[in-house]
């Protein structure tokens, strides 16, 4: 397993996708905290308040889609470049080709997730120190949001994965996540809100403490998360046991 | 040693096996023939534990794909759906399957220069030429120095000179007591490097054995003569079968080029030509009336 682990991390060092993905999900970040201040600055939101750092600092995980997107590519891209078949035969037993793929998307996930929410921080700090508030580092709860975020991004990696070994498109996994994150889901929440906030993308909402809504708490959404991305997983493996490489 | 035993795969509606059963044995080359649409590239998938048989079994040395140890060891292989992402040179991409196979890394460098692909392995997979592709897939089946090598239609996209280094190839590995088996819809290919032909046909071996008894002892005598009337007469006195082609040219089977010189020799009929009809043409008879396929002009 390690060897696996070793290689799929080779795998992501030898193209130059995740280095673009990296840079965007930044990007993304930036601008999403960047517009938060300037928002909330314009409102007149106390920006030290405990909702005031909510408020910014939850919009660190916006770029977490990219590693979902990394994560489809780490396994259904197998599909599109039709690598699959090497995967499988060097790993005969499918399960252990994607339980490797979800735990690396995961691990790229994390180290993506911290990158960004560092970035985030830094440019909050940054941005509160030119409004003339100092950003209060302190706040047990900003660190909360932070590492909650990074967590965020390492699950979606994972769901992203999970789904890709399930659907073996890599276009379809990102387009069908999308749809379902930004559009199909929030109709869901509008109609019942009492399942929508068990619902992956509530879930990611609770998970960074989003202030805009009643969502699940933290370490809830957290298991929640993680076991979407689990049963997904399970189902991939049970179908690519009976299926055809 | 290659043993597959009655297997049979639906997809769907359709059978593509229909109870295939044959062996390819260490030390010898194994042509696997059929027609486009044969269960040639079926065939090898299940061996290969990609693709699940409905009954029967296809053993490697005794097991079946999924349970060996540490497979690349024991197999390498290129088959048809392998592919290489665009991005990622020739060189990472062997390092890629070395790492998870764990294959040392300097046995990359080994396959590279065996497949004659050094120069060109930093550079993007994407950018090489069929040729090129298909040597990397090869490199990639020879990094874990394999003792059975299961090759589907591995002439595709090579050039001659590239043939002859894989049927030289092919040859060796026999030679060293490698099992070899090889798929081909390409007749001649088959018969310069097989030791053993497997012929399949609508999801069934219709023909197996050694090279040399299913059609080696069909080769034919071709003379021509402007006396070919009298040197029908003869041929048949001598008991060969013969068939009249045209005007002047005879084929005699049954008889060796010496034999039926010396008799021509001793009747003194002046020839025009006496040649041993190439063995290519009873491979191809055979496998046409074997199999169904489709004649192109």
């Amino acid at each position: 397993m390690i060897d696996l682990l070793a290689a799929e991390i080779l795998k992501l060092r030898t193209t130059r996708t995740m280095g673009w993905l990296l840079l965007a999900m930044v990007a993304i970040t930036g601008l999403a905290v960047t517009g938060a201040v300037v928002l909330a600055a314009n409102a007149n939101l106390d920006l030290q308040s405990q909702h005031g750092v909510r408020t910014v600092l939850h919009v660190s995980a916006s770029g977490a889609l990219f590693v979902l997107v990394l994560g489809a590519i780490i396994s259904a891209g197998e599909y599109r470049h039709r690598t699959a078949t090497d995967s499988f035969l060097t790993t005969p037993r499918r399960w252990r080709v994607v339980a490797a793929k979800l735990v690396t998307a995961a691990g790229a996930g994390i180290v993506f997730g911290a990158l960004a929410s560092g970035s985030a921080l830094a440019l909050a700090a940054h941005l509160y120190a030119l409004k003339g508030y100092t950003f209060p580092l302190s706040s047990s709860e900003a660190w909360q949001i932070l590492a909650g975020a990074t967590l965020y991004a390492s699950l979606l990696g994972a769901l992203g994965a999970a789904t890709g070994s399930l659907v073996r498109n890599q276009v379809a996994v990102i387009v069908g996540w999308l749809v379902w994150l930004l559009l199909a889901e929030n109709i869901v929440v509008g109609l019942a809100p009492d399942i929508g906030r068990w619902l992956p993308g509530a879930a990611g909402r609770g998970l960074v403490m989003d202030p805009n809504g009643d969502f699940l708490a933290q370490p809830v959404a957290a298991v929640v998360l993680a076991s979407y991305a689990v049963a997904i997983a399970v189902a991939a493996i049970v179908i690519e046991r009976r299926r055809d490489a | 040693m290659i043993e597959v035993t009655d297997v049979s795969k639906m997809y769907g509606e359709t059978a593509a096996l229909k109870g295939v059963s044959f062996s390819a044995p260490s030390g010898a080359v194994t042509g696997f023939l059929g027609p486009n649409g044969a269960g040639k590239t079926t065939t090898l998938r299940v061996l290969l534990g990609l693709a699940r048989p409905d009954t029967g079994t296809a053993l490697i040395d005794g097991h079946s794909y999924v349970d060996l140890p540490a497979p690349r060891r024991v197999v390498g292989a290129v088959i048809d759906s392998m592919g290489f992402d665009p991005g990622r040179t020739g060189r990472d991409h062997l390092r890629v399957v070395a790492r998870a196979a764990g294959i040392a890394r300097a046995r990359v460098d080994e396959v590279l220069g065996f497949v004659d692909l050094t120069a060109a392995a930093d550079r993007a997979a994407g950018g090489y030429s069929q040729g090129m592709r298909q040597r990397l897939s090869l490199a990639s089946a020879l990094l874990g120095d394999p003792q059975v090598l299961l090759l589907d239609e591995p002439a595709n996209g090579l050039d001659p000179a590239g043939m002859a280094w894989l049927r030289r190839l092919l040859s060796e590995w026999a030679a060293q007591g490698r099992t070899v088996l090889f798929s081909s819809h390409v007749l001649t290919e088959v018969e310069f490097v097989a030791d053993r032909i497997v012929i399949i046909d609508r999801g069934r071996v219709v023909r197996e054995g050694a090279a040399e008894d299913l059609y080696g002892s069909e080769r034919a005598v071709v003379v021509r003569s402007e006396d070919c009337d009298r040197l029908e007469r003869l041929a048949i006195g001598e008991g060969w079968a013969v068939r009249r082609d045209g005007a002047d040219r005879l084929v005699i089977r049954g008889a060796t080029s010496a034999a039926v010189g010396s008799a021509v020799a001793g009747a003194g009929i002046a020839l025009t030509e006496l040649s041993s009809e190439a063995s290519t043409r009873s491979l191809e008879d055979l496998f046409l009336d074997l199999t169904t396929a489709e004649v192109h002009a």
